[in-house]
Order: structure tokens, then sequence, then C-alpha cells
């Protein structure tokens, strides 16, 4: 029941908390922080999606893939926005048109729609993670690191990607091979963790920008 | 149903080297970091260090100066004021007290020269107008005078052309003064020499006695105030030296100056 609770109600509605502390600030925010908030209206409106498809007790399989591609071009548009370096663009560039074609590939010929996308997911994670992490390198030395909206979105970034990807590279074992329930379910509970982190990491960042100055 | 599991093993080492590999990175930049900010804290120690120094031994010098030109003016003029009102009582006094008169003259007269030398100890005239090497022979030919040692002083070079710094000339004439002094204080030499010259841009000065010299040890270990002074005059003037020294075998300084030197 508790767990019912957690992933069925507290987390997708946890989306509304990055969601309502960005609205009153969406007049002076970057165009970064604006991905991030498409993203989050994206992300509320698949999860919406496949809650009352759901109930209909119709498979929302499909949407992940969808909604994998989706996740796929907001954060690497984000990183494109925040990236000043060109050959690093260059490549971002290059995956955000490669990446969906790849991706809408694989459930055309390689992975059925009502598997988990287990070949793409990880690549995807990997990538933001690797991204997210090259930016944190080349920015080097930043002054109050911790008041930068930006940070917080790379922290959020950081506490879901990496270690979602072995989750989304084991999804199909857990759900269709493995027959243990439990641990079917603790799983999916922290993933559930995992995504209400990002979030409220998301929320932090957002409630920090401020009105003079743009949040780079 | 199953994937293809060694793509998904492939995913999971990825992520692992990603991790890894950031890790790493993160951890080099960092220790690199924090070597670069001690370096530069101690290059900035040792600049303030060095700057103090300077301040430290600038006003030593401009008060040295002040209280030499003081004595030469006011004390030796007053003196020499003294022996000519003395002068003037010549023909006014009898026998007995004409050779008192006389014996104070004569004390009036060391005092004239004591001072002299007091104020130009403490600020040596001739620096500013006749250069370092004039002055140090003038030193010399007055050490030599008092038979306590005998000093040499050799050129290899031809020098007049070398101009240097007065703030130089005065660290350098103070270094050669210190070790004049501190030879005849405790080596027990009996000869000192002074070899001037040019060597690849730099002067150079190699000073020598055959004095009883010391342990090396006993130098790294606590230095006296006299040779911390020419240790910091040398580096006030970013000269290179080497003290070479051992027991029974003398005492040499080598310094280096460099004549053009690079900002």
């Amino acid at each position: 029941m508790t767990r019912d609770i957690l992933t069925a109600i507290v987390v997708p509605l946890s989306i509304l908390i990055p969601i309502g502390t960005f609205i009153p600030k969406y007049k002076y925010a970057g165009k970064e922080t604006k991905t991030i908030f498409y993203y989050l209206l994206f992300a509320g409106l698949v999860n919406a999606t496949a809650i009352c498809l759901s109930y209909l007790s119709i498979r929302n399989l499909p949407l992940l893939h969808v909604y994998t591609i989706g996740e796929t071009i907001f954060f690497l548009s984000y990183f494109l926005l925040i990236f000043e370096k060109k050959a690093i663009r260059k490549v971002l560039y290059g995956a955000v048109i490669l990446l969906p074609i790849a991706f809408t590939l694989n459930f055309l010929f390689f992975q059925s729609i009502y598997e988990f996308n287990t070949y793409t997911r990880p690549v995807e994670a990997i990538l933001i993670t690797s991204v997210c992490l090259m930016f944190l390198y080349s920015s080097g030395f930043v002054e109050d690191l911790l008041k930068q909206p930006k940070s917080w979105i790379n922290i959020g970034i950081l506490i879901y990607f990496p270690t979602a990807t072995i989750i989304f590279i084991l999804s199909n074992y857990f759900v269709f091979v493995s027959s243990n329930r439990t641990l079917n379910n603790i799983i999916w509970d922290v993933h559930s963790i995992l995504v209400l982190g990002m979030y409220l990491a998301f929320a932090k960042g957002f409630s920090l920008i401020n009105k003079k100055e743009n949040d780079r | 149903m199953i994937d293809n599991v060694y793509l998904l093993i492939f995913y999971g080492t990825l992520l692992l080297f990603v991790i890894i590999a950031a890790f790493l990175l993160f951890y080099i930049r960092n220790q690199n970091m924090v070597w670069k900010q001690r370096r530069q804290l101690q290059e900035t120690q040792i600049t303030q260090q060095k700057e103090l120094l300077n301040a430290v031994i600038d006003s030593q010098e401009i008060e040295r100066k002040r209280i030499g030109q003081d004595l030469h003016d006011e004390i030796g003029g007053t003196l020499s004021a003294i022996k000519l009102m003395l002068n003037s009582l010549k023909n006014q006094l009898n026998t007995q007290q004409e050779e008192v008169l006389a014996d104070a003259k004569e004390l009036i007269d060391k005092m004239i020269v004591d001072v002299r030398h007091i104020s130009h100890d403490l600020s040596p005239p001739g620096l500013a107008v006749f250069g370092l090497f004039t002055t140090i022979e003038a030193f010399v030919n007055l050490i030599n005078n008092t038979g306590q040692i005998k000093i040499s002083v050799e050129h290899e070079n031809d020098l007049e052309e070398v101009e240097l710094p007065e703030k130089t000339s005065l660290a350098l004439f103070r270094v050669l003064t210190q070790l004049v002094d501190n030879t005849l204080k405790h080596a027990n030499a009996t000869e000192i020499k002074m070899i001037f010259g040019i060597h690849e841009a730099d002067l150079s000065i190699a000073y020598q006695d055959n004095g009883k010299g010391f342990d090396m040890e006993v130098l790294h270990q606590r230095s006296g105030i006299g040779m911390q002074n020419i240790q910091s005059r040398l580096q006030m003037i970013n000269a290179a030296y080497l003290i070479q020294s051992s027991i029974g075998d003398g005492f040499k300084l080598n310094i280096n100056y460099p004549l053009h030197p690079v900002e």
C-alpha cells in the first residue's frame, strides 16, 4: 500500500513542485531552465497518460519509447545551451539529430514497442551522465556553486541518471524474466526515489532564479 | 523477450568506466589545483618576506645615512668650532694652561677623526660618486693600514665600465664589509682575497679567507645575525651565492650578480 502511494501518487505528483516553483519565475528565467521546465511538462504529461492507460488496462510501454526520445532531446538541448565549447556543441548537435533516429529504428526493428527499451535508454542515460560530468569538469572552479540554478539541475541529473542506468539495463529482466516480485517492487521504488530526488533538485534550482540576473 | 546480454554488460561496463574516469579526472584536477595553490601561496609568502626585508634594509640604510650625516655635519662641525675657539685662547694662557689646551685640541682632533670614521662607516660617501670597486679598495686600504690582516683585491676584467645601481653597490659593500668583520672577529685568518670579475653577464665576486673555517651544518642549523644580514642583502638584490667552508679550510663565498636581470 505504502509502495503504491509512493510510486502511483507521491512521485507523479512531485513533478508539480518544480513546475510550481518555476511558473512565477518564467518571465526572467534563462533558456536553459526553460528547457528543463518544458521537459517537466512533457514528463508530467507522459506520466499522466501512462497512469490513465494503466487504469484503463491498456499497455503503456510504447509511451516509454516516445518518452525516451523526448527526454533525450530536452536534456541534450539543455546542455547545448549551457556548453560554450564549439567542439562539444557540434557533438551534441549530432547527438540530438542521430539519437532520436536511432531510438526510432530500435523500436521499429530491434526491440518490441511492448518491451522496455533496454538498448536505447542506457545509451541515453550514459550520454547524459557523461555530458553532465564533462560540463562540471570544464566549468572548473565556480564561485557560489550552490547558488546557481544550473548547478542544482546538474545535481538532479547526476542523482537520477547514473543509478537509473543500471535499472534501465536490467528492466526487461526484472519485469519479464525474474519471478521475484519483491525485488521488482524494490527496484521500481528505488527508481521512484531517484526521480523524486531529481525533481526536488530541479525545484531548488528554479527557486534560485532571481529577477535581476539571468540564471546563467 | 530476453535482451542481448553482451550489449547490456557493455552498457554496465561503459557506465562504470564513465564514473571511474570522471572520478579520476576530478581527483587529478583537484590535486593539481591544491598543488598550484600551495605553490602560489609559498611564492606569495616569499615575495612578501622579500618585500618586508627590502623595506627593513631600506629604512635601516636611510636611518644610517641620516645619523652619519648628522654626525658628520653637526658633531663634526661643532668640534671644529670648539677647536677654533680653543685656538683663539692660545695667546691668552700661561704655559701650564697651554699644555692642557694642546691636550684638549689633540683629543678634539681624535674625536673629529673618529666621528668622520663612524659617519663614513654608517654611510660610505664615496659609494655614490666613485662606485663600489673604488670604495672597497679604500676600505681595504684602511683595514690593511691597521696591520691586523692582509687583504688583497684582484680584478679579473676591466670593471670600470660596470655601472651598478646604488642599492646594489650599497648591498654588496655591506656584504663585503660584514664578511671582513666576520673574518676579523671569528676566523683567526691572516689573509683575505677578494676577486672581482665578469662571467657570462654576471658580476662575480669571490671572497675567501685562510681562517679556521667552520662546519657548514652549523650554518644550516643556526646562522648568526651577520650571516643572516649577508644572505638577506644578497637575496634582496637577486644575487646568487654559494658558501663553502670546512673546519681548518677557511671560508669562501662566491657571489653572482646578474648585470642584466630578466624581468
